[in-house]
């Protein structure tokens, strides 16, 4: 396979250096082509490059790590983002399965991360998916905050794509969880639940249960008798472990 | 004895048994409708009849147990319940009147005019009782009224003539002789001339003056009253006060506590470096030891440790020197001035004699020089930035000014909401202003302040002053509670 050809996008000199270097020590099969310090000299370095990938910070004075993407709406290259610390986004970034990377960067997840770019490019997942990601990543920015709609969940051959709204639950099997959806669909993800968790309580999600976790929105009402269990609106009952109790009925005010 | 028509309420199983009954109850008087028949206890209902005639023994419910249903819902002291019982039963029946019946009528042995004198009685007795119970009722509440009174009786009764001299005292007062006192000694020092004033318009007017004061015992103990003054006649006043210092005593004890947590959960608050800082330090780090700069790796490391180490101790501390202070501070700057490849300097002026002597609180200066490096001098797009922190004495105070000369307030905020910036600093800036108003109390005065400042030349923004301004004298300074005794030492 020919060599990657990376562009680095990040407002502070000492982070480029960084990436570059450990490019350089540990990836040798990517090629930096070039850097910007901000979202308008990516742009101009992208459309002359044409770059495999691009590191990309969030958080730069001005335009933001986001908003390149205002300019390249079917975008012909992945992308990586970087950032040091910054909840909301890494949240975006995962509602809508895309990768990053943590600063200061670990050597073994930059070799991840491109290893993950090479098997998307062999695997040839089109223009289209990171453009359907993008779009995860805009409609989840609101004005001043983030709104996460819709979900993009791993499955054999890529991601796909699901409105938050529509799922009832997801239940855990071991390292598998199973989404159970409004229309009676089921969808099984190769990743455990807790990975879903903490993304998930950001859309009034609760793990109500060792091995289930609930759309709130869904839950019709609590009963207490038999141990404790929720109705959720498809009519199944889902037992609510006893430590949660309280805050399941905390939450539908009951 | 005559009986005023009225309702009655039948319980009977038996239908002859209540025919018979029925036609009693008509020839003395009730109307046919108004006798209300029920057959069993779980039909029960109650609805405000002037009599109830109970049969012990139904199907669903037999004996006493039956009379106590009853009494529980109609109620002891309001209705007369008069059993009917069977011939053999007498004895049941005197339990069935220590219970709570009125009276009992053997079944089949009885007249009319046992029956209406039966009634009429009980009905007298129930309302005898009734006056009673209401009679107990209110005696219990006059006790308690008086109870509340005798708790609020004033401590201190005191008249004064016109040139407000004490003239009586209904009891002696921890204090020197009161002969030479005059009606102002029972107000707080400070509040006298303003009180002597009012006292004087009491002339004119009849309301009286209330207040709350601290008076000092023989042996300097403060006492706390709440008092009221009034105009007894044109010749003196009198004033009626009442010893809250138990009271007192525990509401400051409350405020200290609160004081004390809330300052302490302040301090934790502000003990804690902006994760992007930390971060951006060790991507710095990173950067050295790719570049193989040896020393350079070395050096960093120590100036991160040191800033780690001050900020984890400062937690634990009241008060700091300046010393300690700026060899955080300019450690801080160090570190950002290098991430930022050199893009600022900073200069520290001092025009104060005494320099070892300033104390500050702990993490107080960092948000304000956090600041202007990331918003006023992150902002700027060229080099050439400067921060200046000035330290000056005035009266009281010590002023410490950092001034930079960045985008300014406006600029600067305008790209934080285009930037989604997570807002750690001005989040520590409000935890500031916080403990601003904690220590004040703390420390009982209002010298420390914080203020900022817009710089403009020539109506251009040309950076940002902020100012953190502290007791001078901080350092000898008695804090009214103290963080160092207690939590800090855990």
């Amino acid at each position: 396979m020919n060599q990657l050809k990376a562009i680095i996008v990040d407002d502070e000199a000492t982070n480029r250096e960084v990436l570059k270097r450990l490019i350089a020590k540990f990836c040798p099969e990517v090629e930096v082509v070039g850097s910007a310090q901000n979202v308008m000299e990516a742009v101009f370095l992208i459309r002359d490059h044409r770059p495999d990938v691009v590191f990309l910070d969030i958080e730069m004075p001005g335009e933001d790590g986001f908003s390149l993407f205002t300019h390249f709406e079917k975008p012909d290259f992945r992308v990586v983002f970087t950032t040091a610390h910054a909840d909301y986004a890494i949240k975006a970034i995962k509602f809508a399965a895309l990768d990053y990377l943590l600063k200061p960067v670990d050597f073994n997840e930059l070799k991840q991360a491109v290893a993950k770019v090479r098997d998307s490019i062999q695997r040839g997942d089109g223009n289209n998916l990171l453009e359907k990601q993008i779009n995860v990543l805009k409609e989840s920015r609101t004005a001043d905050n983030f709104d996460f709609k819709r979900i993009a969940l791993p499955s054999a051959d890529g991601v796909e794509f699901y409105n938050v709204s529509k799922i009832l639950r997801c239940e855990a099997a071991r390292a598998y969880s199973t989404f159970h959806f409004d229309d009676e669909t089921k969808v099984l993800v190769s990743k455990p639940l807790s990975e879903f968790e903490k993304l998930l309580s950001e859309c009034n999600f609760i793990r109500i249960h060792k091995s289930n976790m609930v759309n709130m929105t869904h839950v019709v009402k609590f009963v207490k008798s038999d141990g404790g269990y929720v109705v959720l609106s498809d009519g199944s009952h889902i037992s609510v472990a006893s430590r949660r109790k309280n805050e399941v009925m905390q939450i539908l005010g009951t | 004895m005559r009986l005023e028509p009225s309702d009655i309420l039948v319980v009977e199983d038996s239908d002859v048994d209540f025919l018979v009954l029925q036609k009693m109850l008509c020839s003395i008087g009730f109307e046919k409708d108004a006798i209300h028949w029920i057959k069993q206890l779980s039909d029960f209902e109650f609805s405000g009849e002037s009599f109830v005639l109970c049969d012990l023994n139904l199907p669903d419910s037999n004996g006493l147990r039956t009379l106590k249903s009853v009494l529980s819902i109609v109620g002891f002291d309001r209705v007369p319940i008069i059993v009917l019982t069977g011939s053999d039963d007498e004895a049941r029946a005197d339990e069935a009147i220590k219970l709570g019946a009125q009276d009992y009528l053997v079944k089949g042995t009885f007249s009319q005019s046992l029956l209406q004198k039966t009634l009429a009685f009980s009905k007298q007795r129930s309302g005898l009782l009734a006056d009673l119970y209401k009679q107990e009722r209110a005696n219990q509440q006059l006790g308690n009224y008086l109870t509340s009174i005798l708790s609020t009786v004033p401590s201190y009764i005191i008249r004064a003539n016109e040139n407000l001299e004490i003239e009586y005292i209904n009891r002696v007062f921890p204090m020197l002789d009161l002969k030479d006192k005059t009606i102002l000694d029972f107000i707080n020092a400070a509040d006298r001339p303003v009180a002597e004033k009012m006292i004087r318009l009491l002339k004119y007017d009849d309301e009286p003056l209330y207040y709350q004061t601290e008076v000092k015992d023989e042996a300097g103990q403060s006492i706390w009253l709440y008092s009221r003054m009034s105009r007894l006649d044109d010749k003196s006043y009198v004033l009626i006060a009442t010893d809250i210092t138990p009271r007192v005593e525990a509401r400051a004890l409350l405020e200290k506590e609160s004081l004390k947590s809330q300052l302490f959960q302040m301090q934790q608050l502000s003990s804690q470096l902006n994760p992007h800082f930390v971060f951006n330090a060790m991507s710095s780090i990173q950067l050295s030891i790719l570049s193989q700069k040896e020393d350079e790796s070395l050096d960093f490391v120590s100036k991160f440790s040191l800033l780690m180490r001050t900020v984890l101790e400062n937690s634990r501390r009241e008060l700091l020197t300046w010393e300690e202070e700026w060899s955080f501070l300019s450690k801080y700057l160090d570190i950002e001035r290098h991430r930022l490849s050199g893009k600022f300097e900073y200069q520290l002026a001092s025009s104060v004699a005494d320099l070892e002597s300033i104390h500050l609180p702990p993490m107080m200066l960092q948000p304000f020089v956090e600041n202007a490096v990331v918003h006023g001098i992150g902002n700027r797009t060229d080099a050439g930035g400067l921060i200046q922190i000035k330290i000056e004495e005035k009266g009281e105070r010590v002023i410490i000014s950092v001034s930079d000369n960045g985008v300014g307030r406006r600029r600067a905020n305008q790209l934080k909401l285009m930037r989604h910036q997570n807002d750690h600093v001005s989040r520590a800036l409000e935890i500031n202003n916080k403990r601003i108003s904690l220590f004040n109390q703390l420390y009982q005065t209002k010298l420390f302040q914080v203020t900022t400042i817009d710089l403009y030349e020539n109506g251009k923004p040309i950076g940002t002053s902020q100012k953190l301004i502290i007791p001078k004298k901080l350092g000898q300074m008695e804090p009214i509670v103290s963080l160092d005794e207690t939590i800090l030492k855990d």
